[in-house]
């Protein structure tokens, strides 16, 4: 295109720089729908220019709900601005596709963002983070900070230019391919791999009584180690993941171990 | 009194950070416990808190429209109370319920949100584009600063001798039993990402990272790099599956039927 109100590689710098600011008005209504239009006004104005209605219109329809996992917004508003320039500069296609793509995108997205980001990469981080910081070495922070925002940084850059490089078809071959769900599966499979680790070396239930009489006798923790190392971990934290399914808060949980804990010590089986 | 300020302020630049302005992940405790370190001149106590801590919170995330637990104003309050003085175990004992308790602030400040949504939504009606992004970005943040002022600067303040006085009545059994609960509530992190993963067939993967690191002298790392063979490998097979059209007992019961 060739309009002078077309989308510049400057103006993508500027989406780039303020979808930063996403979540700054986060609210339960319509949640990072003013982040959104905060993100695309600076671009809207420039394809508007001239035209205070449509811009009016087009900044309307941008302060429609959405909510996604913060850095797959990216992608999203990358396929969002190729389709708002096409309908300022063309006019071929109508403004509602804009909140079908919007709507599409947001909960799939949200998804690989959650598996990717939050199961996957920030667990792992945190535990080259921790492993490094044990006995407060600062450069355990560090790392964490490096190696989670090397893919938090590259998946907002890459998700807002290439997108909107691939502009729409793209999208429908990503949907299409079922790929999506592939991304998710496979970022699960490394999660929980790495998951079952950390329940092996960061959960115990340190059981302090023995069985068995006099010189026989051996501690709770030794016989479960002969069966199986941590065994209590594991059983540990599937008993919790259970009572979270049933429907327990995360809060009420946290006051049962508490009080697991403290009649534990207090009749000396714990300690 | 410093000291407090200074808190406060880390503690409001962090949650902007975490909620406003970036999403580095810079509020984990790993990283802002060690903030607070820094601050305040110890940067191993903070450490010493902020791991167990973090291993709490490492499940805690808002997924959708959910508020977690704030692990951020825990970590911050956690630290500074170490570094002033108090036990290591007391101060992460403090430290999570403090982050459970400041959720419903975060709610009531995400509720107060929704009216400003509105006075956005007239902004906009009116075509003041300027105040429109002036209002996104001060509005949530102001409710931030006015909730550490009220929160973290008066916990700090009057924190440690408070709680010391509080510390001198308590039975011992008690202190421990939170160090005991601090080596449990890992699990409940980690069952919330079990919880929030949700694929009941890739559970296996679980088990075979567990046995390696309860059998094995393997390094997180050394896994990480088997789980992304794992991956690869997962979603070849899983691919070459689905191309197939059919499910994975054809092979087997065509061989049955020989």
């Amino acid at each position: 295109m060739t309009d002078a109100r077309a989308i510049t590689r400057k103006d993508l710098m500027g989406v780039f720089w303020r979808q930063f600011c996403l979540q700054a008005s986060w609210n339960y209504e319509r949640m990072q729908a003013g982040g959104w239009l905060f993100i695309v006004l600076p671009v809207l104005q420039k394809l508007y220019k001239g035209n205070p209605e449509g811009l009016k219109k087009a900044a309307t329809r941008n302060l429609e709900f959405f909510n996604t996992q913060p850095y797959l917004a990216a992608p999203i508003l990358g396929v969002a601005l190729a389709l708002e320039e096409r309908i300022a500069l063309k006019g071929d296609i109508g403004g509602d596709s804009v909140t079908a793509i919007k709507v599409g995108m947001q909960g799939p997205f949200a998804g690989v963002g959650d598996s990717m980001f939050w199961f996957t990469i920030r667990p792992i981080a945190l535990g080259l983070g921790i492993s490094l910081a044990e006995g407060g070495n600062i450069l355990g922070p560090i790392v964490f900070l490096l190696v989670f925002n090397v893919f938090h940084l590259a998946t907002r850059y890459y998700g807002v230019t290439e997108t909107y490089k691939l502009g729409t078809g793209f999208m429908s071959s990503l949907a299409s391919g079922g790929v999506i769900q592939r991304i998710s599966e496979a970022a699960s499979v490394l999660g929980l791999t790495v998951l079952g680790v950390m329940i092996a070396q960061m959960v115990s239930i340190p059981f302090t009584f023995k069985l068995g009489v006099g010189e026989a006798a051996k501690t709770f923790v030794s016989i479960i180690d002969s069966i199986i190392p941590n065994l209590e971990a594991l059983g540990l934290t599937f008993l919790l993941w259970y009572m979270l399914r049933k429907g327990i808060t995360p809060v009420r949980i946290l006051y049962l171990v508490l009080a697991f804990s403290l009649i534990g010590t207090f009749f000396k089986f714990l300690g | 009194m410093t000291e407090a300020i200074i808190i406060t302020i880390i503690a409001t630049l962090l949650a902007w950070e975490s909620q406003s302005f970036g999403q580095f992940q810079m509020h984990n405790p790993l990283v802002s416990g060690t903030i607070v370190g820094l601050a305040l001149g110890d940067v191993k106590t903070a450490i010493e808190v902020a791991i167990p801590l973090q291993l709490i919170f490492m499940g805690a995330m808002g997924i959708g429209a959910s508020t977690p637990p704030d692990a951020l104003l825990g970590a911050i309050l956690g630290t500074s109370l170490a570094i002033k003085g108090i036990e290591v175990e007391t101060a992460i004992a403090l430290a999570v319920p403090v982050a459970f308790v400041a959720v419903s602030l975060n709610t009531l400040i995400r509720t107060i949100n929704t009216f400003t949504m509105h006075y956005m939504d007239r902004l906009i009606a009116k075509e003041n584009y300027k105040l429109f992004n002036i209002v996104h970005l001060t509005f949530n943040p102001a409710l931030i600063l006015i909730r550490n002022i009220l929160v973290v600067f008066p916990a700090v303040y009057y924190g440690a001798e408070a709680v010391q006085a509080v510390l001198d009545v308590i039975p011992p059994f008690i202190i421990s039993g939170f160090n005991v609960a601090g080596k449990m509530l890992p699990a409940l992190g980690f069952g919330m990402l079990i919880n929030m993963i949700g694929i009941p067939h890739l559970m296996p993967f679980l088990f075979i990272g567990f046995i390696l690191a309860s059998y094995l002298p393997i390094t997180l790392i050394g896994v990480s790099v088997l789980g992304v063979a794992f991956a690869l490998l997962y979603d070849y097979f899983a691919t070459k599956l689905k191309a197939k059209g059919g499910g994975g007992g054809d092979d087997l019961s065509a061989l049955m039927k020989d």
